[in-house]
């Protein structure tokens, strides 16, 4: 039990970060349970906030919850069901609205809105955050490249191995193009490996062993940067270069046209 | 282009606007406003959503009858609503703006004497109100303008890509595309074959319907909710303080990647963010509805044993179950983003529930909170049903 009290603390830590809206929030609470004449309002705002908060911590509500429901990664959701801005945001305005002097209003609001933008962090500052290059909210190159070898025929498919860094993006184009690997080999706590994912990101690339991997999973095309060095020419093995676009190579499988046999050559 | 942008207004602005129009009906007339029936009609068509697309993913799967039968339902429904309900809006709205300046004619004296003090009011509250939409607008225009990489997109963008391309729903790995037997995981959160389908009937791309126009959707629904909620707290002047409030702790509340402001902001589109933020607003909205109808009920009991008039009584029957209608819709719109939903919309609306029993002492008000539980109910046992 101590070890479930323990883990449902350093989930609420993790949760709360280091900004003060969750001690606002509490005080907030405090306020309105103090100040606050209607039940109804303190019912609905301060005791379900009390039930939430106890419903997370109680050891052995939240030991079924961790166990049977939720784990622990997303235990902390039902946090999101504590109404932190609407408590904060209401005691705050009932604050000001007790003051009768006009200016005192003025300094108050300003005051509450100093300590929740200081006491918060800006969403947008994310480095994540960039300027959006189209519609889509996907890097141009994944959209020059993706164009470049979806089927005209919209009912087929095609499949191809893209660089780590497009990996994620390339469904949300087109759902005609399949992947032997996708976003879970991204995860490491998934523990998720595919052979294809570490021949594709090694430091020199052997031309061989991604031709054949490439084979093996029926991949139409072979994307990747341009700067990445190969151990030998991997045209040898079937996979011919066709465009460079937006600085990635695209190969395109011609092992059976050229009746190029990967295992053979290896025999030799 | 054109067509496009009226297919958008005409499923995220008309046709909710024409649905809510049938329920805020019922909600209290000091309660009824376009804020109120925007955000009923929302309710609404998400609720329908997902009990329609149920049925669809788990015994047929084919995604273009559901938008057929979604669709063609939907615009029925609004029709008949507008039809049914239009003439009593027309004449609520007369009677609003007879209110509004019939009172002002009859009250000219008092109102030059207070007219200085009004005027000032005024502008304090349009300036804040000013500062309340430059908030939502900067948001708005963060969202569009900018993207946030998130990986999270890589399944719940792809899904509505995958449903919008191969036109079945949940069969596709989205990571991979190879296929699969249906995701029991996933399946019964709608909302990225909601997000199909509005990229479906629109005829725009689902990541760009996801990235773009859902997720501002999203934002405008959010505060939608925060400024009923205002309305219900706080007297009208203050409102626009409290929404600014509201906006500064979103904007500033990126403590951690987990929090729910976090998640309005930066993963807008996915149902995450939805559960995180609309569900519980929306909940706390209607236990306030029905918390201020309790109020007003206890006042009105030895009234109503008095009279015997039943169009007064039909018109409170109603106005008490439009919170639970809400309510409902709400539980039934939690599955719509995520199965924890479910047992965590339940949680807060039972629980209140039998707070505010206890402290009225009545006991009856757990039965229509047990009704609009049903709905709930029988979502969790199709569950087990495709489980077991």
């Amino acid at each position: 039990m101590m070890n479930v009290l323990e883990k449902t603390a350093e989930i609420f830590r993790a949760y709360s970060g280091s900004s003060i809206y969750m001690t606002l929030f509490l005080c907030g609470l405090l306020y309105l349970w103090i100040t606050e004449e209607d039940k109804g309002k303190k019912t609905v705002l301060v005791y379900s906030s009390a039930c939430i908060l106890g419903i997370f911590f109680l050891p052995g509500i939240s030991y079924l919850l961790l166990n049977y429901i939720f784990d622990g990664e997303t235990y902390y959701r039902i946090l999101w069901f504590l109404p932190v801005s609407l408590v904060v945001a209401l005691a705050a305005t009932k604050l000001i609205s007790l003051q009768r002097n006009t200016w005192r209003k003025v300094v108050l609001g300003l005051l509450a809105c100093v300590i929740i933008m200081r006491g918060g962090d800006y969403t947008y500052d994310n480095p994540t955050f960039q300027k959006a290059v189209n519609a889509y909210h996907i890097p141009r190159e994944v959209i020059d490249v993706c164009d470049e070898i979806i089927p005209e025929n919209e009912d087929n498919w095609v499949c191809a191995v893209f660089p780590q860094e497009m990996i994620s993006y390339v469904r949300q184009y087109s759902a005609n193009i399949h992947m032997p690997y996708g976003r879970e080999v991204l995860i490491t706590r998934w523990n998720l490996w595919h052979p294809m994912y570490q021949t594709m990101e090694a430091g020199i690339i052997y031309a061989k062993t991604l031709a054949r991997q490439a084979s093996e999973a029926g991949c139409h095309y072979i994307i990747l940067h341009q700067d990445k060095v190969f151990d030998e020419d991997i045209e040898q093995y079937g996979y011919l270069l066709i465009k460079n676009v937006d600085g990635y190579h695209i190969y395109e499988n011609h092992i059976a046209e050229l009746g190029i046999d990967l295992y053979q050559k290896d025999d030799e | 282009m054109w067509i496009q942008a009226l297919s958008v207004i005409l499923w995220l602005v008309i046709i909710p606007f024409c649905l809510g129009l049938s329920a805020t009906r019922w909600i209290r007339k000091e309660y009824q406003n376009i804020t109120m029936i925007m955000v009923m009609g929302y309710f609404i068509m998400l609720a329908a959503f997902q009990v329609i697309y149920l049925p669809f993913v788990v015994f047929y799967n084919h995604f273009m009858p559901l938008v057929y039968v979604y669709g063609v339902s939907m615009a029925v429904l609004a029709v008949i609503s507008l039809i049914h309900n239009g003439r009593y809006w027309i004449s609520r709205n007369h009677e609003c703006v007879m209110k509004r300046f019939g009172t002002k004619n009859q009250n000219n004296q008092n109102q030059k004497s207070k007219s200085r003090k009004t005027l000032t009011g005024n502008l304090s509250t349009g300036f804040l109100w000013l500062v309340v939409f430059g908030l939502i607008g900067f948001q708005i225009y963060k969202k569009i303008f900018y993207q946030f990489h998130d990986g999270d997109d890589a399944f719940y963008v792809v899904t509505s890509v995958i449903t919008n391309t191969m036109k079945n729903m949940y069969l596709y790995l989205p990571f991979t595309g190879e296929s699969s037997v249906l995701d029991k995981r996933h399946a019964f959160s709608a909302a990225p074959v909601f997000i199909s389908f509005l990229s479906e009937v629109c005829g725009i791309h689902p990541t760009i319907m996801t990235q773009t126009i859902y997720s501002v959707f999203i934002l405008i629904f959010v505060y939608m909710i925060y400024k009923l909620i205002g309305d219900l707290l706080l007297p009208k002047e203050y409102v626009p303080l409290f929404l600014i409030f509201v906006n500064l702790m979103n904007i500033f509340g990126n403590a951690t990647i987990y929090t729910n402001s976090t998640f309005l902001l930066t993963r807008t589109g996915q149902g995450k963010a939805f559960l995180g933020n609309i569900i519980p607003a929306a909940s706390i909205l209607g236990l306030l509805l029905m918390w201020k109808n309790l109020q007003r009920n206890q006042n009105l009991d030895v009234y109503l044993k008095e009279i015997e008039n039943p169009v007064i009584h039909a018109n409170l029957k109603h106005e008490i179950m439009a919170p639970w209608v809400l309510l409902s819709f709400v539980m039934v719109t939690a599955v719509y983003t995520s199965l924890a939903g479910i047992l965590l919309s339940a949680l807060l609306i039972g629980g209140v529930t039998v707070v505010c029993a206890v402290t009225y002492k009545k006991l009856r008000l757990l039965l229509p909170c047990m009704i609009s539980m049903i709905p709930l109910l029988c979502i969790g046992l199709l569950y087990l049903k495709i489980l077991l």
